[in-house]
């Protein structure tokens, strides 16, 4: 029989959060206990290493750990895609990014600082209270499958109701009837005739039209309408979620980088970034498995809490490192050589809820009032410099880089090395091989346009010009007029939103693809 | 397709302006320094139009919906300008009882005024006869509190610094109030911000077409959801128990319910006239209640905006229970009258619709402190059993929506123990469905302190339907010294506590829903397990 304990699972204050976690816990371990079981055989028998398993919190921990303390591993996905994206962002260049991760049923949206991803602790997760350190991730009912309906007040709605695998979106062919934000996609243009997605799904156009027209006939709105409506209403969704992580924590999102993924993220991502004033969407060739990659990638990460509740005077006696040499000791029993990273969550004495502030693990008195004081003026818009301090829990993350794997930059041609990450140099040929030229029309914020359609790998340095839609081999890349870039040595599509200058600059080109020479 | 906005542009606005509700909701709550709004979140957030009309509320406290019109409303006459806010807790002047304050701004866009930001909460103390101004014995508003007729508090954004600390001097542990207040004004603030972003964003003629759609929107709505119930007139009365009269006496709450095509009226002629004590409200409250229901009743995805009330009217006598004129007492009002008038509404919408049976239907107020500190809670019970769903246990029910505070900040901060706090087993009212389970929660003073209950259903407990059995009703016991004798207190009780006695709060459980038919036969009904307690928390 499984046995979670709260002092074991999260030794801190607060019964509700703390039961509620623990119930999760003890739910969750002995299923993801047979599950994991069965993957470590089946990787024995291969010949395979021992699993590892992605906490919610951005790091790694054996697969054994995870089987005894399943609530740790609650947004795993999540948390690894928003590692996966900090990652991309770190080999184009950019270290704050906006993780944008838009799959089939869902969007999780999340912040990366300097390349580490912003954590929070007080979650909920469906609903249940969940008080484990985890990814600030924020999710929405948004994805390709949601469905399009119109309410008894004639509004249009997208979601939070999806197609699902099965059926899947009209356009699937597989008998489904209704409306999905893919199906709107094929009416605007974005997904192009007998295109196929990732998995080999043939798209079927008809069925998308028919779809969309049978919810426009309830709105009065007609087909190339709705589509657009529905694309919008499923944007603004998700800006919302963004401003979310980003404008209601005090975060600018214009002093960030997107990160677009997931096979329905770049379709949607630079519309939103507009909004929100983002001027660089980096779309990173491994969009469909980029949570993969944030695996690949991840520290192997050991996280320890407790509850001290500890008084002024304790503080001022240098109590706290105390606390954390503790409970650093038992942090790195399980990780040997790690480095440490310490949360003191303190409060004025009095206050119903702390703040948390990073500091070194060997902080004194001074240091730790400091920082809090900087946090609290921060958050709540004063300091009270005669409010005596408490300390009610000590967090310690130990975290161990792992070997690095050796990610191949992509080729950019026979012979065209030197081309790497050229701005505007020539790609190779062979590159531009892949790629297969064509136009259609597609829609975009000021109407229908002529753009260019790029199809397959896309070469290092080839050039794209908004509008355009480029098809790559796991994701569709919605390039709106007035935005442009290329791609660099790893794959990435660096899209940037063209200034005053640039679009003069490109003048009436903007429907031509630059650079590959077979235009 | 009604309204003048397309209905994409529609669910955008919509969208976003109910963010700027939730956003103002969280900056309040993160900002407050008091228990009852950090923890309980007892406050409420709202956007209205230039004519007052409220477009979009966050929603935290049902007993808040109807009554926020009043109190901008109660402002509107004056004269606007960028950086101004109102203050005011009078509920005869938009207020709904003395603890609640309200603080309100107009907003402003490219110069012209674009509507109004609100934030209520509910605060620790407003001064009065007892600490906490919960007063289980009020018979005259004044004996409650401070009572703020609507007041000009910030003008052209700088704070009357004087005339905020000239307020809260009069109540108890002034510092806290005026950091709550400053966290109410910040969060209109923020509103402000957000207001002028959105105009910049979409054009300012949008953004006003925006609220009058979503206005028009949330009416639709209703009226869509009014016109599926059958026409007709339904009644219901139930009484609240009249403790200050005696062990007997009782107050008739009674709704008239009449529904034609897609709109609705409720009307409470039969309700008992306004009384000696403070069970009185105005009607800003009675109208929460009835739009508390309604919401209920009809797809939870309609905003909370004025809008989906506009189909629906109602009237009550003028100096009756519901519609009390001053300088009546109230403070019991807003909790307990507001329940019951849920339940009234709730009892005649069953007979039109599928409905739940009756929860809790009390708020069982308990308020604790001395001259140093003040602590409220209340406490949550059984829920009614639903039309396809056992009712949930020990939760907030009806007109309350808060949180509980966690044991271990309660103990930490004030001088008491919680030496129980559990599920009240067999205290829902069996049926097809069950009402959920009222809950145990016993609390021992560690310093002498006064105390205050007001709390109902202490007599007899929430009605079924359908054949569906009653919930038990609740009991207060006073327990004194450590092995002391229980006392059983009336449902409004006030005293002292010395170090070591206990109160211990028994809630009532939620009514069941349809006839077991013979016992234990009936599918869904398992047999009812036996009176007593179980899941005993705490040392």
């Amino acid at each position: 029989v499984h046995v979670s304990s709260s002092h074991e699972v999260l030794p801190v204050f607060r019964e509700y959060e703390r039961t509620s976690t623990t119930v999760i816990d003890a739910y969750l371990s002995p299923l993801l206990a047979r599950y994991l079981g069965r993957l470590s055989e089946g990787a024995l028998e291969a010949g395979l290493p021992e699993p590892e398993v992605m906490r919610s919190s951005g790091g790694l921990m054996p697969a054994e750990a995870a089987a005894r303390n399943a609530a740790w591993t609650v947004l795993s996905g999540p948390a690894a895609g928003a590692v996966g994206a900090a990652h991309a962002g770190l080999r184009a260049g950019s270290e704050h990014v906006i993780s944008f991760d838009m799959g089939g049923t869902s969007c999780d949206v999340s912040v990366v600082d300097a390349g580490r991803v912003r954590a929070g602790v007080t979650h909920e997760v469906a609903g249940r209270v969940l008080q484990l350190p985890m990814v600030d991730v924020h999710t929405v009912g948004a994805g390709g499958g949601s469905l399009g309906w119109a309410d008894t007040g004639g509004a249009l709605r997208v979601g939070p109701r999806s197609a699902g695998a099965d059926p899947g979106p009209a356009c699937y062919g597989r008998g489904g009837t209704e409306p999905a934000v893919t199906d709107a996609s094929i009416v605007l243009g974005y997904l192009g005739d007998g295109s196929a997605l990732a998995g080999g799904v043939r798209l079927d156009r008809e069925a998308a039209h028919r779809a969309v027209s049978e919810l426009g006939g309830r709105l009065g709105l007609s087909l190339e309408e709705t589509a657009w409506g529905m694309i919008r209403v499923a944007d603004h969704g998700m800006e919302q979620a963004l401003r979310v992580v980003t404008v209601e924590r005090g975060v600018d999102p214009r002093r960030y980088a997107m990160v677009a993924f997931g096979g329905a993220g770049p379709m949607h991502a630079l519309r939103i970034a507009g909004e929100l004033g983002i001027s660089r969407v980096l779309c990173p060739r491994a969009a469909g498995v980029l949570s993969a990659l944030g695996l690949v990638v991840s520290e192997r990460r050991h996280d320890a809490a407790r509850s001290v509740l500890l008084p002024d005077g304790d503080l001022r006696d240098g109590r706290a490192a105390q606390e954390v040499r503790e409970l650093a000791g038992r942090a790195l029993g399980q990780l040997p050589g790690a480095r440490l990273e310490v949360t003191f969550d303190l409060r004025y004495r009095g206050q119903a809820h702390e703040l948390a502030v990073e500091a070194p693990p060997d902080a004194g008195y001074g240091e730790l009032r400091e920082l809090f004081e900087r946090a609290h003026a921060d958050r709540y818009g004063y300091a009270d410099p005669e409010g005596e301090l408490e300390l009610v829990n000590v967090r310690v993350a130990a975290l161990l880089e792992r070997e690095a794997p050796a990610l191949a930059e992509r080729s950019p041609g026979a012979g065209g090395a030197d081309d790497a990450g050229g701005a505007r140099g020539p790609a190779g040929m062979r590159g531009a091989d892949e790629t297969r030229r064509s136009v259609r029309r597609a829609r975009f914020t000021g109407g229908w346009a002529e753009a260019a359609v790029l199809a397959g790998e896309l070469a290092p340095g080839t050039e794209v010009e908004g509008p355009a839609v480029c098809e790559l081999p796991e994701a569709t890349v919605v390039v709106p007029p007035g935005w442009g870039g290329s791609v660099d040595a790893h794959g990435t599509l660096v899209l940037d939103r063209r200034g005053e200058r640039g679009a003069k600059r490109n003048g009436g080109r903007d429907a031509e693809p630059h650079g590959g020479d077979r235009g | 397709v009604s309204g003048r906005l397309d209905p994409v542009t529609l669910q955008v606005l919509a969208g976003a302006l109910r963010a700027v509700c939730e956003e103002m909701g969280a900056a309040l709550v993160r900002a407050a320094h008091s228990a009852n709004i950090k923890e309980r979140r007892d406050a409420s957030t709202a956007l209205f139009d230039a004519a007052g009309e409220m477009v979009m509320q966050a929603e935290h406290i049902p007993v808040h919906l109807g009554a926020m019109p009043d109190a901008v409303a109660a402002v509107i006459p004056g004269d606007h300008r960028p950086g101004d806010a109102w203050i005011l807790n009078d509920p005869y002047r938009g207020g709904t009882h003395l603890p609640d304050i309200t603080i309100v701004s107009p907003l402003f866009a490219e110069g012209r005024l674009a509507g109004f930001a609100a934030s209520r909460a509910h605060h620790a103390d407003v001064g009065g006869m007892t600490p906490g101004s919960m007063p289980a014995g009020s018979t005259r508003l004044d004996q409650e509190g401070v009572v703020i007729p609507p007041t000009l508090i910030a003008e052209r954004g700088r704070l009357d610094l004087d005339r905020l600390r000239g307020l809260v001097a009069r109540m108890r542990v002034p510092r806290q109030r005026e950091a709550d207040l400053r966290a109410q004004l910040a969060a209109n603030r923020l509103a402000a911000t957000r207001i002028e972003d959105l105009a910049r964003r979409h054009g300012l003629a949008l953004l006003l077409d925006g609220m009058d759609a979503v206005l028009d929107y949330a009416e639709r709505r209703t009226r869509a959801a009014l016109e599926q119930m059958p026409d007709g007139v339904y009644r219901a009365t139930d009484a609240l128990e009249d403790d200050l009269r005696g062990p007997h006496a009782t107050l008739d709450v009674a709704a008239t319910l009449r529904i034609r095509g897609d709109e609705a009226e409720v009307d409470f002629t039969g309700t008992a006239a306004q009384s000696p004590g403070n069970l009185n409200c105005p009607l800003s409250v009675a109208k929460s209640a009835v739009y508390y229901v309604l919401r209920v009743l009809s797809d939870p995805d309609i905003p909370a905006s004025a809008g989906a009330y506009r189909p629906v009217r109602v009237t009550a006598p003028e100096g009756c229970l519901v519609n009390a004129r001053p300088p009546a007492a109230v403070v019991g009002g807003n909790v307990e009258t507001s329940s019951r008038i849920a339940d009234v509404v709730m009892a005649a919408f069953a007979r039109a619709v599928p409905a739940p049976a009756a929860g809790q239907g009390t708020m069982n107020n308990l308020t604790l402190g001395t001259d140093e500190f003040t602590y409220y809670e209340t406490l949550g019970g059984g829920q009614g059993a639903c039309p396809d769903a056992d009712g949930p246990s020990a939760v907030h029910v009806a007109m309350s929506n808060t949180l509980n505070t966690p044991v271990e900040a309660l103990e930490r901060e004030f001088p008491l123990r919680v030496t129980r706090h559990a599920v009240r087993r067999g205290s829902g009212g069996r049926g097809r469905r069950h009402g959920g389970d009222g809950l145990v929660r016993e609390l021992e003073a560690l310093a002498p302190m006064e105390f205050s209950l007001l709390s109902d259903r202490r007599r007899t407990g929430p009605p079924g339907l359908e054949g569906g059995a009653p919930g038990s009703p609740g009991r207060n016991l006073l327990v004194r010294g450590g092995r002391g004798k229980e006392v059983v207190l009336p449902g409004k009780a006030a005293g002292r506590l010395e170090p070591g006695d206990r109160l211990r709060i028994e809630t009532p459980g939620g009514g069941g829903r349809g006839s077991l038919g013979r016992a234990g036969q009936a599918g869904e009904g398992a047999a009812p397990p036996a009176r007593g307690e179980g899941g005993v928390a705490g040392p």
